[in-house]
């Protein structure tokens, strides 16, 4: 039906015609491996000044603890993660306090009385807020509770970890920047 | 259809007043997304954190900063990823560039398409002719037609076939 | 009873591997052994499919009755259903979580399957062995998902106590029938696929596999846009952020493949007329298909959402295999076929109404690669940069709105002009009014102090409309004429003599109509916030809000706040709203209904957000204009497609040389009906009149012969 070549000139012409859907399925497959990477921009910068009202009357001011490492968490009662970090947080704040380290719980998208009696439940004694209008929260560029900012003694955020903390990660990123290490700058 | 187009005018008419402090924050949240929200803006979102943010956008602008400064500080903050609408630069430009593209690969095909298929009419025609044909022929071809207008049952596709 | 369920799904499985080998061999034998043994074939697997369909249904029976006596031993019912879900939404539960949707998508896809091949139908007598074996591929594939990566009868290890309940924002009626309709839409397209491959595989890419395969694009092609239709009118009155379409990844990935069939629906029209576009035809049904799977690949593995909803469900790389199949195997054999799918007539005149019909599928096209590729954006950044860049729905207005106006106008062009070629006096004769129109709105919306975008919105919305009503004048006017009936009979007869065309118009109308819709609401949104005290107002466009206060209402899984709203219209009182917040404690999720006062002009839009700490209300208020439009353009989109799909008996389609016989004629009906809307002079209608006399005079004769 056909002349001979005509079945050779077919095949060189599909070709280059399914590279496009091959490729295309490629970069799907290669795409439903990737872990999605969520950088912080903030990460080596100035950690954003604020001043924080506390549950328990008066204020803290991030600036005034400068010269001390600073672990800011971003919490909320409703949150199913934020219990689960939530005692290795008193537990951190107690072990490493004596060494110039500061823990500032900030409760965001909350209601006061559910947020009083989270920190009644875990006994949490360090200093501890409510961000109210969310402007500390947008001013670290939060996305989600919980979500905890490492700031090193000159006042450098040091890391962003997203989700709940465990004790061995507190500690790895704690230990050396009590031991004078310093944020990367960008 | 007419009084579509006459609605239409009449709410342009009600609604052509100057940008107010709200339509202001609108138009700045709906230039970042959510972040707490799959694909809606932080003018769409009911989340607490978009609450935020517009009530943040509102204070700002009280404050007198300029919508390119509102934006600015929300991306400082939480990366390109906050932006709506990708940046004009960077990887993010090929998005802009893509639907200009695909119109003109869309043109460039369509015109060498027409190119290649438009042949004036003529006699070289391979089609047959009405001269050539029976008479009997083109009367059955018009009652054919007239059977199609007027509605009749059409029997002769049944058994004829 | 689940093992019995889990048994029949692997039954089906077989079966239908079987019957799609069957099929094969039925097809490839056909050529040999002449017809008998594939007929005889063709009978044997249309009962397997029937068994297969039997097998469903019980499965579906089965799930419900699971569903209903909340019998939380099974995973899916556990995961998708709770004691507090309310009885009536535990049919949700079916469609609102994987296994349930993907069982049921199956189930859709084996009623097609023995509608489109269970029978013999004489005209695709040697299409359907092949087809057979396509459609119950595609329904394996479906089903090992179900058995394999997906079994909907998976047991727990141990029964738990209660489940998680169904999604609360699913709790709503609309979502009855909305995820259906979309997956009506996007299963659909199988039949077509399926004829197509075949059409191909045989080389009888004719009048035939099109004509029958019509009736089934129409179906998925209305389906999807009445399931994106509802899907925004669920969006608006229960999510609560005032707009009824977000370009979120889900919607896009229905919209992709409805804007390729609207493309389709068109370009087959060609095909029918002229005998141009077959391979336009034929890519773009399997264009259709596989952007239906991959938008189901998009949605039900959760690409776009987050990677680890993937690697909890595990479907991700049988459906990406599936895809890599249905987008190769189909684009292979059609360049292979290329020699086939050549024209018969060529163009005369770019400017032509198959001109326009090119330019038409061409602009559906683009619009369709923009949504696609922003919608896939995120994931090639994550590829080349390893960030996600988002595109939002900012992003999608910009891009999408000039190819929409540009659609909106070929729309109006489109049938103003005649078949082949126009000539200039014809050309100004048809468009002067409606160019007029479009100015004229244009003119008055300037006037009126519009945007530039609404200006040219305006212009486009006015001549199209005045085309639509043009053409509906010029035909009535014609009939008229010609049998000498009453004005408002010959209006009426253009809809039953003419169901295709005219159908097709009022479908047109309805997308003008939401497209006033769209404009109005989209450009003319007033919207307010205010946190307010009891007896305080607040002001919105012409309305005044005064708070009244809250209340609870019990509620068996949600805490239930309404607040009262009265409104004042221009200082009149007219009616209390009740806007409310549901607070679902099991999700941590508050759901905001909002309260809509609606009426033609527009939609007064309260969400109530909820009691700040000092115990004052907090609200959002949008007035919405013209949003009412949407809602009647759906309807109107109803209609137009019951018109044009309602099957005429009198031409009812039997045989391939049916069809063809009806496609000649008609091509002569269509010439003396633009003669007579004005869109040919009388020198080209002569001309081409004899023409398509004389080829269906000899078509009609080598029929006498045979």
């Amino acid at each position: 039906m056909h002349p001979p070549g005509s079945r050779q000139r077919r095949l060189l012409r599909l070709v280059p015609v399914l590279l496009l859907p091959a490729a295309f399925v490629a970069v799907l497959w290669y795409a439903l491996g990737i872990e999605p990477a969520a950088p912080s921009p903030l990460e080596g910068r100035v950690a954003p000044p604020f001043t924080l009202r506390l549950f328990d009357g008066g204020a803290v001011s991030l600036e005034a603890l400068r010269g001390q490492v600073v672990l800011v968490n971003f919490w909320a009662s409703w949150c199913v993660p934020c219990r689960q970090e939530a005692p290795y947080l008193e537990a951190a704040w107690r072990a490493y306090r004596a060494r110039g380290f500061v823990l500032v719980g900030v409760n965001v998208w909350d209601a006061e009385t559910d947020a009083r009696a989270y920190i009644r439940e875990f006994g949490h004694t360090f200093p501890n807020g409510m961000d109210r209008s969310g402007a500390i929260a947008i001013a670290y560029g939060v996305r989600g509770v919980p979500e905890s900012f490492f700031i090193d003694r000159a006042g450098r955020i040091a890391r962003r970890h997203v989700g709940p903390l465990t004790p061995e990660r507190i500690r790895a990123l704690v230990e050396p920047l009590l031991a004078g290490g310093r944020a990367v700058e960008p | 259809m007419i009084v579509l187009v006459v609605t239409l005018l009449l709410t342009l008419g009600a609604a052509a007043t100057g940008p107010d402090l709200d339509a202001q924050v609108r138009a700045i949240a709906d230039r970042l997304m959510c972040p707490v929200c799959q694909g809606r803006t932080v003018a769409e979102s009911t989340s607490a954190l978009a609450a935020q943010m517009r009530a943040l956008i509102r204070e700002k602008l009280r404050r007198g900063e300029t919508a390119e400064e509102i934006v600015a500080y929300f991306r400082d903050r939480y990366g390109d990823t906050i932006l709506a609408a990708p940046p004009r630069e960077g990887l993010a430009a090929v998005a802009w560039a893509l639907p200009v593209l695909a119109v003109a690969i869309g043109t460039v095909i369509v015109g060498w398409l027409l190119r290649a298929w438009t042949r004036p009419p003529g006699p070289g025609s391979t089609l047959p002719r009405i001269g050539m044909l029976p008479e009997e022929a083109l009367r059955r071809v018009e009652e054919e037609v007239a059977r199609l207008e007027s509605g009749d049952v059409d029997r002769s596709g049944r058994d004829g076939g | 009873m689940p093992e019995v369920g889990a048994l029949a799904l692997w039954l089906a499985l077989l079966t239908a591997l079987y019957g799609a080998a069957m099929g094969a061999v039925a097809a490839v034998g056909r050529r040999e052994d002449v017809l008998a043994s594939a007929r005889a074939a063709v009978w044997v697997v249309a009962a397997l499919v029937t068994l297969n369909l039997g097998g469903f249904v019980v499965c579906v029976g089965l799930l419900a009755y699971a569903l209903y006596s909340h019998d939380f031993r099974l995973a899916f019912v556990a995961d998708n259903n709770s004691r507090e879900t309310p009885t009536f939404y535990t049919l949700v539960g079916l469609w609102g979580g994987q296994a349930g949707s993907l069982l049921f998508w199956t189930w859709l896809l084996s009623l097609y399957t023995v509608s489109a091949v269970g029978h013999r139908r004489p005209a695709l007598e040697e299409l359907q062995p092949a087809a057979l074996s396509v459609l119950l591929a595609i329904a394996a594939f479906f089903l090992l998902l179900l058995t394999i990566a997906e079994n909907p009868f998976a047991l727990l290890p141990e029964p738990v106590a209660d489940g998680r309940g169904l999604n609360p924002l699913l709790e709503d009626p609309g979502m009855l029938i909305h995820p259906p309709l979309l997956y009506m839409g996007f299963v659909g397209f199988a039949v077509p696929f399926a004829f197509a491959m075949a059409a191909l595989v045989h080389r009888r890419v004719d009048a035939a596999w099109l004509s029958y395969t019509r009736g089934w694009t129409l179906l998925a092609w209305y389906t999807l846009g009445a399931g994106l239709v509802l899907g925004g009118w669920w969006a608006y009155r229960v999510l609560g952020w005032g707009g009824y379409w977000g370009w979120d990844p889900v919607e896009n990935s229905a919209l992709v493949p409805w804007l390729v069939a609207t493309a389709l629906i068109h370009s087959v029209i060609v095909q029918e007329q002229r005998d141009m576009l077959k391979g336009w035809n034929v890519t773009l049904v399997v264009l259709a298909f596989a952007l239906s799977v991959l938008g189901a690949f998009l949605t039900r593995t959760g690409l776009l959402v987050s990677v680890h909803t993937f690697a909890q469900s595990g479907i991700a790389p049988y459906f990406l295999g599936f895809l890599a199949a249905v987008l190769v195997g189909p684009t292979a054999l059609l360049v292979w076929r290329l020699e086939d799918l050549r024209a018969r007539h060529e163009l005369e005149a770019v400017l032509s109404r198959e001109g326009t019909f090119l330019l038409n599928t061409l602009v559906f096209l683009a619009a369709a690669v923009v949504v696609l590729m922003g919608t896939l954006f995120p994931i090639v950044t994550e590829v080349v940069q390893g960030i996600r860049i988002l595109i939002g729905p900012p992003y999608f207005r910009q891009v999408f709105a000039p190819i929409a106006l540009g659609l909106l106008a070929l729309m109006g062009i489109g049938p103003l002009l005649p078949w082949r070629r126009t000539s200039r006096r014809v050309l100004v004769r048809q468009l002067r009014w409606p160019l007029v129109a479009g100015a004229g709105v244009a003119v008055s919306a300037t006037i009126l102090g519009a945007s530039a975008g609404v200006a040219a919105a305006a212009v486009v919305i006015g001549f199209t409309a005045a085309a639509i009503v043009q053409e509906f004048h010029r035909g009535a006017r014609s009939r008229v004429q010609r049998w000498g009936e009453p004005y408002p009979r010959a209006l009426l007869a253009l809809l039953g003599r003419q169901r295709r065309r005219y159908g097709g118009y009022l479908v047109h109308a309805a997308v003008l109509v939401i497209a006033v819709g769209v404009v109005g609401s989209q450009a003319f949104v007033t919207e307010r916030e205010g946190v307010l005290a009891t007896g305080e107002r607040l002001e919105v466009g012409r309305y005044t809000l005064i708070y009244r206060g809250t209340e609870q209402e019990p509620a068996p899984n949600a805490t239930v706040t309404i607040a009262a709203v009265d409104v004042l219209n221009e200082g009149h009182p007219a009616g209390r709203l009740t806007p409310r917040r549901r607070y679902y404690p099991r999700y941590n999720q508050p759901v905001y209904p909002p309260a809509i006062r609606s009426t033609w002009r527009e939609d007064l839009y309260v969400v109530f957000l909820g009691l700040v700490d000092d115990g004052r209300a907090s609200f959002r208020v949008w007035v919405n204009p013209l949003v009412r439009l949407i809602w009647l353009g759906g309807a109107l989109f109803t209609l137009g497609t019951l018109v044009a799909a309602w099957p005429d008996r009198r031409r009812r389609i039997r045989t391939a040389v049916e069809a063809r016989r009806q496609a000649v004629l008609q091509r002569i009906r269509e010439l003396d009906l633009d003669f007579g809307a004005g869109k040919l002079s009388e020198e080209d209608y002569r001309r081409l009149r004899d023409e398509a006399v004389a080829e269906a005079a000899a078509f009609l004769g080598t029929e006498a012969e045979r």
